[in-house]
């Protein structure tokens, strides 16, 4: 019972604080865990040195909005190995099987590292809510960073059912030309639209 | 107590009872199985238990919304074939089984839903196909032709030597989740073809428009709608040796999709039917600056015959925020034929009504269009936006009005009538 109490009465402080940790002051990636991608490989993507550029996008196999973005995540991904950077598609699903996600990169021609997040370590650790969300991580030290940039990927979207023809603006991108020529991201947070990640199953 | 905490919460108390599975996938399976099923129109299925619960957070934003199911029209007084509208009972008793975390309920596994799919095709349908494949790109790419929207069209001859009667026809896609509008011309002029001999890849890109003719006025389908199928008593005239010219509207789902299509075309034998004509109510000229909201255009004029009135399609821009078509009767009552609030070309299709809709000789058919062109239009296709400046003959806004005249002096008027509603697109001419 004193536990739970507990639990209950800090639960929004602890919230508050990780919430503004994330945004304003850095984090300190103390996870040890691994995660190995659908063909095998084992990646760190919370690990890193300083001047690191990690990024992160939750995707769903069969949201209409994250499929439709998948050609621009590939210019992303492009860009930013392009810069140095590592980059990953995170599936939020849990229970996704790996030839499913497989298939699916396939046939959208993403060519990213491909995590399926079955234990939702990643969507917990990020506070993620919709897919596609992108998270851009600069290092600012061994295994430190700071979230330069988290939302949407473009403006495909107005918001949930309004989509545009064409997307005139590329935030994931110009976050990333911005951080490789040393530049202030002037928006550091866009509100993402599209399929929400159900937290329990 | 609880209701204070939901309040201030900002929560809405419980309004139903959330039910159990077997209750929600009746409501399901009547509401968004039709297009959420294998080779169905939408993005994914909602077949299982499964599917809806692990979306149940995403379904219940959508309904809460009134995204889906998607049905343009405001209720109007007139009755619509294939009415989509749900009811509010039903969308209150699913939001509230959702919300309840989707329970399943006691007893054995929960059943998997029956999706509602069409009916076949009538066996003496005439198959017209596609002459070759067309491939949708994964995205929209910047063409010769700047649209609001990705429109192309294709030639399929139908190669019948002698004219036909056609009361309806049936699409048969091979990309239902990117195509979601198609509208027909009947071409016996080859006009279609000249059209596409310039462009060398498959089908040119081009609305189906030819010259003064709207496509549409020969019908068309839409999202969840995969034929379209006049009154009894009523038909299209196909020349002999006649090409289908179909302007395809799709939107790019992020991978290559092939376009290789089929339109089963029904015919019909009835000797005292009437020959469809079009009547079109169009704004054909729009100037509307960057961030003017509420920018209203309208079109007014007289039928001078009676008019048996069998199906309205609507057409816009993104940038119209919403449409309205009424009928101002020779006694001076106004009757709204056709409200639609929260305009979305993306579904965008026929309405084919219930009932032959008689509209006096005298009746003033009167349409009006709200064009949003700021950046509190979601839909707006341009972000930031631009001005809009729309010349006439692309017809910008409008209201197709497909039915007949009462007699043969009355069709020959409402025909007259026709060709002056279209040739205003292009040139000034003198109304009849």
């Amino acid at each position: 019972m004193p536990v739970t109490l507990t639990i209950r009465l800090h639960l929004p402080l602890m919230l508050a604080f990780l919430v503004f940790g994330l945004l304003q002051a850095g984090c300190s990636s103390d996870q040890e865990e691994q995660f190995v991608d659908v063909t095998g490989t084992p990646h760190s993507p919370l690990h890193g040195s300083e001047g690191d550029l990690v990024v992160i996008i939750f995707s769903s196999t069969d949201c209409p909005i994250a499929n439709a973005m998948a050609p621009e995540l590939e210019r992303a991904h492009q860009e930013a190995v392009g810069q140095g950077g590592r980059f990953y598609l995170v599936h939020a699903r849990r229970d996704l099987q790996d030839a499913t996600a497989v298939k699916h990169a396939s046939e959208y021609s993403l060519s990213m590292p491909v995590l399926i997040d079955h234990d939702h370590a990643l969507v917990e650790h990020f506070d993620a809510k919709v897919t596609p969300e992108a998270f851009v991580l600069q290092f600012t030290g061994p295994d430190e960073y700071e979230i330069a940039y988290t939302g949407s990927i473009n403006n495909l979207y107005g918001s949930v059912g309004n989509r545009r023809t064409k997307a005139t603006e590329h935030y994931l991108r110009e976050a990333i030309t911005s951080i490789s020529t040393g530049n202030n991201i002037e928006v550091k947070e866009r509100q993402p639209f599209g399929c929400f990640i159900e937290r329990e199953q | 107590m609880k209701l204070v905490l939901l309040l201030l919460l900002g929560q809405a108390a419980p309004a139903v009872e959330p039910g159990t599975w077997s209750t929600s996938a009746l409501l399901i399976e009547q509401h968004c199985s039709a297009c959420h099923r294998d080779d169905g129109a939408a993005p994914f299925t909602l077949l299982t238990y499964d599917d809806v619960k692990r979306r149940r957070s995403f379904i219940a934003s959508v309904l809460k919304q009134k995204l889906m199911p998607p049905w343009l029209p405001a209720s109007s007084g007139l009755d619509l074939h294939g009415n989509r509208t749900m009811p509010e009972e039903d969308r209150t008793q699913l939001i509230s089984w959702l919300e309840a975390g989707a329970p399943v309920g006691t007893g054995d596994a929960p059943p998997p839903i029956k999706p509602m799919i069409p009916m076949p095709f009538p066996e003496e349908s005439i198959a017209v196909e596609m002459t070759e494949p067309f491939i949708i790109p994964a995205e929209t790419v910047e063409t010769e032709h700047r649209y609001h929207e990705d429109t192309w069209s294709f030639v399929m001859p139908v190669e019948n030597k002698a004219p036909l009667r056609i009361r309806g026809f049936g699409w048969e896609t091979t990309a239902p989740e990117a195509v979601h509008t198609i509208t027909l011309l009947f071409d016996g002029q080859g006009r279609g073809r000249e059209r596409d001999k310039y462009d060398p890849r498959p089908g040119y890109e081009m609305t189906g428009d030819l010259n003064r003719d709207v496509s549409g006025t020969n019908g068309g389908v839409g999202i969840g709608m995969d034929r379209m199928i006049l009154p009894k008593g009523f038909h299209w005239s196909l020349p002999a040796n006649a090409d289908l010219v179909a302007d395809v509207r799709y939107r790019p789902i992020g991978r290559e999709v092939q376009l290789n299509d089929t339109i089963h075309l029904f015919p019909t034998e009835e000797e005292d039917s009437r020959e469809i004509i079009a009547v079109l109510t169009a704004v054909n000229r729009l100037k509307v600056p960057v961030g003017e909201t509420d920018h209203v255009a309208e079109d007014r004029f007289t039928l001078p015959a009676a008019m048996d009135v069998v199906a309205i399609l609507p057409k816009a821009r993104n940038e119209c925020r919403s449409m309205q078509l009424s009928a101002i009767l020779p006694d001076g009552d106004t009757r709204i034929l056709l409200d639609i609030p929260q305009w979305d070309g993306h579904f965008r299709r026929p309405f084919v009504l219930e009932d032959v809709l008689h509209l006096p000789a005298g009746t003033t058919l009167h349409s009006r269009f709200v064009i949003d062109n700021s950046t509190q239009n979601p839909r707006n296709p341009f972000d930031p936006p631009e001005d809009l400046r729309i010349g006439k003959r692309t017809g910008a806004a409008a209201f197709t009005l497909l039915g007949a005249g009462t007699d043969q002096a009355g069709s020959d008027a409402l025909v007259e009538l026709s060709q002056w509603t279209m040739d205003r697109r292009g040139s000034r001419t003198r109304k009849p």
